[in-house]
């Protein structure tokens, strides 16, 4: 009978382990497109806000979560539209940039919601995306509990992942990106646009980074508020290079770095523990380090004109 | 070099001293006429925008309270985070006479202390602050106790429930400070009470501070207490969801979990400073320490109850609660013992 708290312990860790891995996920798998192409947009932070920001306001004026993650897609690509101009066109340092567009998020949403939001005689939560039941699996002990009570954009995570999987390796646009972050000037004379292979690149990559925000304010919490990403952009940047540029490699990473977080949440709950808060924040990036580390025997690599630009 | 400076350094003490000794008794017969020539003058340093929905535009509609109620002249800045600005603007308004400036936040001490002792008929508060020094005694710290009506929700909460968890943003002397008093409310009913803090690490995570939340319902909580700021959000979400009881922190939170947030705890802050204002102004303001507000200032800090939760908090029990008010404002109850 000393085994049920354990089991217990272990579901509601497990059941919270993809909730927390989703928006990492999407903006990691969008990242993956837009390096892949050789366009490092160090950028995801500010883009997943502004994309949490759009999703929020589109969905609670007009009561359409659907319409929310719309638009907060079309800012996303409108995002990436602008960074594709200034780092590919222009040619500007990709890092300078993205940092730029880290700061912009962050004012500009905190700038917008306080200007729109911050007195309301309304209450300002909105009805999220809910848990799905599905029959028979979601009543499964332990198992339902895990894997069968989320809602859909938890789920949409596992169309993403095959998906972005066939189109970088199985089609010829796949082809394409890659080629055009391996050797740009061999797709060129071989007659691939290399600026406009970059500029989608750059596109699907915020577009699935501002999806990720909106994850956040439409299926998770049920309001914006200022900096709600707390950075997981940034850990979507790491969860890129952990998972060796490949979408499924992005997957586990960032649900190795969800069932940690979840974990040391716990942790810092036990009566028994007394490990200062500070360090068991920091067991996420430790323990993901330390495990991919000990699986990552193959040398990592990077596409070779990553943040270089072309011509 | 060390010589021209140690001189000019000299010249400017002497000289703030002796505008300072100039000014009193200009300064002093303009405190005690009631002439409405000598209007009374109010002052803010605020560190943010005095719009910002929060912290900042708590102190600004206090200092618009002053305006109308006691028809204060005031003024306010922003400052940016530097010490010499705050002391440039300190003086700023201490020159033109004004009696009670307030820094909003702690940030504010060192050049308050700097510059008070120039200014003896101006009172400068400090948000926040602890500060009392006999040697500088128009420097005075203003604090908001929060452990005493989170002793009561710690009470209530080991009467109703079966476990508590508390979810902060970073472990601060207001945060843990407001955990302290609700363990200790929650022991007092029944020490083995289960009560457990997490902090997250920032203001912002609202998810994670949901995902906390639903870490201690799996645990067998059913009492959730936020106090994160922005991120106290997900607390109220997880209650909503899960359908567990909780209390709302620094104002009313009703609306976020209708049904399941069972009491408030409303802070006014700006009732307090109106009043300490008005003390000013009519200068029956004598302060002997530092000033703490709590559950005694009852227009500052007081609790409100939620008659349409789920459950509302039973009679009997907002009986004892009333019983322990008198405990805690006798100091019978010290809400911020440290707990075992």
């Amino acid at each position: 009978m000393d085994l049920l708290p354990s089991i217990l312990f272990l579901q509601s860790i497990l059941a919270a382990t993809w909730r927390m891995a989703t928006p990492i996920l999407y903006a990691a798998v969008g990242e993956v497109f837009s390096e892949k192409a050789g366009v490092i947009n160090i950028g995801l932070e500010g883009v997943m806000l502004i994309g949490a920001f759009s999703a929020y306001s589109v969905a609670f004026e007009s009561g359409s979560l659907w319409l929310g993650l719309l638009v907060g897609i079309l800012a996303g690509i409108l995002s990436g539209l602008i960074f594709a101009f200034f780092t590919i066109t222009i040619k500007a340092n990709q890092i300078v940039v993205g940092a730029a567009f880290n700061m912009i998020g962050l004012g500009i949403t905190g700038f917008l919601y306080r200007s729109m939001y911050a007195v309301s005689p309304v209450p300002l939560g909105l009805k999220t995306f809910p848990s799905l039941e599905f029959p028979f699996l979601s009543s499964i002990p332990f198992f339902g509990e895990v894997l069968f009570k989320h809602n859909i954009m938890v789920y949409g995570t596992l169309l993403l992942v095959p998906v972005a999987t066939f189109v970088l390796y199985k089609t010829a646009f796949g082809l394409s990106i890659r080629a055009v972050g391996e050797h740009p000037k061999a797709a060129d004379t071989v007659g691939v646009n290399v600026l406009r292979m970059r500029y989608v690149s750059v596109m699907i990559g915020t577009a699935l980074a501002a999806v990720g925000g909106a994850f956040l304010v439409l299926a998770y919490a049920d309001q914006f508020v200022e900096g709600i990403v707390s950075g997981r952009g940034f850990i979507a940047l790491a969860v890129v290079v952990f998972g060796r540029w490949k979408p499924w490699g992005a997957f586990w990473s960032s649900l190795l770095f969800g069932i940690f977080y979840a974990l040391q949440l716990r942790i810092q709950t036990m009566p028994d523990v007394n490990i200062p808060y500070q360090f068991l924040q920091a067991l996420p990036y430790l323990a993901t380090l330390l495990v991919l580390v000990g699986f990552n025997k193959r040398r990592v690599q990077a596409p070779k004109t990553l943040g270089v630009p072309y011509k | 070099m060390k010589k021209h400076l140690f001189v000019i350094s000299a010249l400017i003490i002497v000289l703030s001293l002796v505008t300072a000794c100039a000014g009193q008794p200009a300064a002093e017969p303009a405190q005690q006429g009631e002439q409405p020539a000598a209007a009374f003058k109010a002052g803010l340093l605020a560190p943010g925008p005095v719009n910002d929905g929060g912290w900042n535009q708590t102190a600004y509609e206090a200092l618009k309270r002053m305006e109308t109620e006691l028809g204060a002249e005031i003024s306010y800045v922003e400052v940016e985070m530097s010490p010499a600005a705050f002391e440039k603007a300190f003086r700023d308004f201490a020159d033109q006479g004004y009696q009670f400036i307030l820094g909003h936040g702690n940030e504010f001490t060192d050049a308050a202390v700097a510059v008070a002792p120039d200014y003896p008929n101006t009172f400068f508060f400090l948000s926040s602050s602890r500060f009392y020094d006999p040697s500088v005694p128009n420097v005075i710290g203003l604090n908001s106790d929060s452990s005493q009506p989170c002793y009561i929700f710690g009470y209530i909460a080991a009467k109703m429930g079966t476990g508590a968890g508390l979810i902060g943003g970073m472990e601060i002397p207001p945060i843990s400070e407001s955990f302290t008093g609700f363990i200790n409310g929650a022991h007092a009913v029944n020490p083995n009470f289960p009560v457990q803090v997490t902090y997250l690490g920032n203001w912002t995570d609202t998810a994670a501070a949901k995902e906390a939340s639903i870490s201690y319902i799996d645990g067998g909580a059913n009492f959730l207490l936020g106090n994160a700021d922005f991120a106290g959000n997900g607390v109220y979400q997880a209650m909503l969801e899960k359908n567990v009881y909780g209390f709302g922190m620094f104002g009313d939170n009703t609306e976020k979990a209708p049904q399941q947030v069972l009491a408030n705890y409303i802070l006014d802050y700006g009732a307090g400073l109106v009043g300490l204002a008005a003390e000013v102004k009519a200068g029956t303001f004598k302060p002997t320490g530092n000033i703490e507000f709590g559950l005694a200032d009852e227009d500052v800090i007081y609790i409100v109850y939620n008659e349409n939760a789920a459950t509302p908090v039973p009679q009997e029990l907002r009986d004892e609660v009333a019983a322990l008010y008198a405990k805690i404002n006798s100091g019978e109850i010290d809400t911020l013992a440290p707990v075992k």
